[in-house]
């Protein structure tokens, strides 16, 4: 079920020095479904913060509409209600200027629970980020990593059901970065919260995230395909498309296929990878001439524990995608060396990525 | 030196010996500093946290404006006020030239602009992330708004400050409001000015040390409320 939906917004801004309206956002669509966890990945200045501030309410797109299960808190005057269902925790940790505890109490006394409930909640999210000892401390003793997770607490404590975390673990050292991955995990797995985070490094979001979206100045390149393959990704929904594809490019340990693309609408375009992970393409024999998927020649087959690694060389130039599969479709298949075969993968696995360099 | 030494030595005596006029030209310029002030805040600490908030077409220029009018020279004020309260101007009915109210109405006057200015300021500083933090966590727009008010309490309480200084120091609208009657208006400015003319340096310098140690004795409570709320 979809918690909160973009539907063809804009973001803009006027500039004051040159008297106009700068576009900062434009997101052709995005649904996030409950109980997801949706990383936004892009570089600086390519409007993460912009998308995050629209998910979480805080800013009315000028175009566009920002659903919220399926209805307009915008129309309806309940902008509100919406900002306490989506709670953020903002790129820039600015802490009130009292004691930890009553920062974190801040936001539920706020929603109109009594001191004693909210002095709970407070306590129990500071548990969450490890500063339970921390509450009495003042916001000016704090550490930048130890005032983020002060930050996060104070989210926490809200208690809500969709989290909007901008660079969450931003200025956190390895073990409490590890720590706040662990926290989303748990509160996505336990209690089924729905998150949208940015980040800035693509290896987390990637282990952490159902799906990855990502931003190229300000474009919103979503990864709900309407194609069913890459074969024929070359519209892609709501009217832009991939202009160019470079081609293959190269193909690594457990992402099935990287391709190099150019994503583009009107001046905004920029370049993407389009990935899939491995373990998200299914194996298929050939079966003459169907809908569009990647076909190829079986390579080789690696049987590892549970399951087999295998790869497949695609026409015309030769690229080879990996795939892994379960032992028992291998069986099934009953494939060997050099057989056709045909790869396919949801659309919802198909990661689009910035550029990143060092895969 | 020397009379300046003696004139000092003379002075302590004066203050120590709770010199009758000179207390009561100081609980004069307190009062007046003091009723001044919190009028001018009830005023000007909304007026300048209402110009941070609102955008409006022409906020800049009544920036400027109010920027400018920090820099008016009190006897400016004085007299635009003189003019207003004078017997022929548009408030003669009400009878406040040359009376304690007459001189804290100018006085009000002259800092309103400072403590709005000084509170705009104060306000505009944390407003952005104050806000945009407050509303992320689910304020309401009146919650936000307090929430910038909190954090932005050292600067109001600044901006009073430096209002109360203001006025407490101050001769040409006191002067020029206050005729400098001795039993009536008479203040530790109007009479430091007062005493020099005459010669009688001693009481000139000993008002002038009394002065000092209010705002002293002022400033060092404001600090005292200050570092309390920074310790919280």
């Amino acid at each position: 079920m979809t918690v909160l939906e973009l539907q063809r917004v804009v973001r803009c801004y006027e500039h004051r020095a040159e008297g106009h309206q700068v576009e900062a956002l434009r997101a052709p669509s995005l649904k996030v479904e409950r109980g997801e966890i949706v990383a936004v990945l892009g570089a600086n200045g390519s409007g993460k913060s912009t998308l995050l501030e629209t998910l979480a309410f805080l800013q009315r797109p000028c175009e566009g509409r920002v659903l919220l299960d399926g209805e307009d808190p915008w129309a309806e005057e309940r902008s509100l209600q919406a900002r306490r269902r989506c709670p953020a925790l903002l790129q820039k940790t600015v802490l009130f200027s009292t004691s930890v505890l009553d920062n974190v109490m801040t936001g539920p006394c706020w929603a109109g629970l009594t001191k004693p409930e909210a002095k709970d909640r407070a306590r129990r999210a500071l548990e969450a980020v490890d500063l339970a000892s921390f509450e009495r401390r003042s916001h000016t003793e704090l550490s930048g990593g130890e005032a983020r997770r002060v930050a996060l607490a104070r989210v926490l404590a809200l208690e809500s059901d969709v989290l909007v975390l901008d660079e969450p673990t931003a200025g956190l050292d390895a073990e409490s970065t590890h720590r706040v991955a662990g926290l989303i995990r748990q509160l996505n797995r336990d209690r089924g919260t729905t998150v949208i985070m940015a980040s800035h490094s693509l290896e987390r979001a990637v282990s952490l995230a159902h799906r990855v979206v990502t931003l190229v100045n300000g474009l919103l390149v979503n990864a709900n395909l309407d194609n069913r393959s890459v074969g024929t990704m070359t519209r892609v929904a709501d009217g832009w498309e991939y202009r160019d594809h470079l081609g293959w490019q190269h193909v690594f340990e457990d992402r099935a296929l990287v391709v190099d693309a150019w994503a583009g609408l009107g001046p905004r375009e920029g370049r993407v990878q389009v990935a899939v992970p491995a373990a998200m393409v299914r194996l298929g024999r050939a079966q003459g001439e169907g809908p569009a998927s990647l076909r190829g020649v079986l390579d080789t087959i690696r049987q590892e524990r549970g399951h087999a690694r295998v790869r497949v060389r695609l026409p015309p130039r030769r690229q080879k995608v990996r795939a892994i599969i379960d032992l028992a479709t291998l069986e099934r298949l009953d494939l060997s060396l050099g057989n056709q075969v045909e790869l396919a993968f949801e659309p919802r696995s198909v990661f689009v990525l910035p550029v990143v360099r060092d895969y | 030196m020397g009379t300046l030494f003696q004139a000092l030595l003379a002075a302590l005596r004066l203050v120590a010996s709770l010199d009758a006029g000179v207390l009561e030209y100081a609980s004069r310029s307190l009062g007046i500093a003091l009723i001044a002030t919190l009028l001018a805040s009830l005023a000007g600490v909304p007026a300048g946290v209402w110009l941070a908030e609102v955008e409006f077409r022409g906020k800049r220029a009544v920036v400027t404006v109010l920027n400018t009018l920090l820099s008016v020279p009190t006897v400016v004020v004085g007299l635009l006020v003189y003019a207003f309260i004078s017997r022929h101007g548009p408030l003669g009915g009400l009878g406040l030239l040359f009376t304690v109210p007459g001189v804290i109405a100018g006085e009000i006057v002259l800092i309103l602009p400072l403590v709005t200015a000084f509170t705009l300021a104060a306000v505009s500083r944390v407003d952005r992330d104050v806000r945009s933090t407050a509303l992320s966590l689910g304020a309401s727009a009146t919650q936000a708004l307090q929430a910038v008010v909190r954090e932005s309490r050292f600067g109001i309480l600044a901006a009073i400050i430096a209002a109360f200084g203001r006025v407490v120091g101050e001769v040409g609208v006191a002067t020029i409001l206050g005729g400098n009657a001795d039993a009536f208006t008479r203040t530790i400015t109007t009479a430091i000015v007062l005493e020099v003319n005459m010669g009688r340096f001693e009481l000139a310098l000993a008002l002038g040390l009394v002065l000092l140690s209010l705002s002293f004795g002022i400033n060092v409570m404001l600090q005292l409320v200050q570092g309390e709320g920074r310790r919280r």
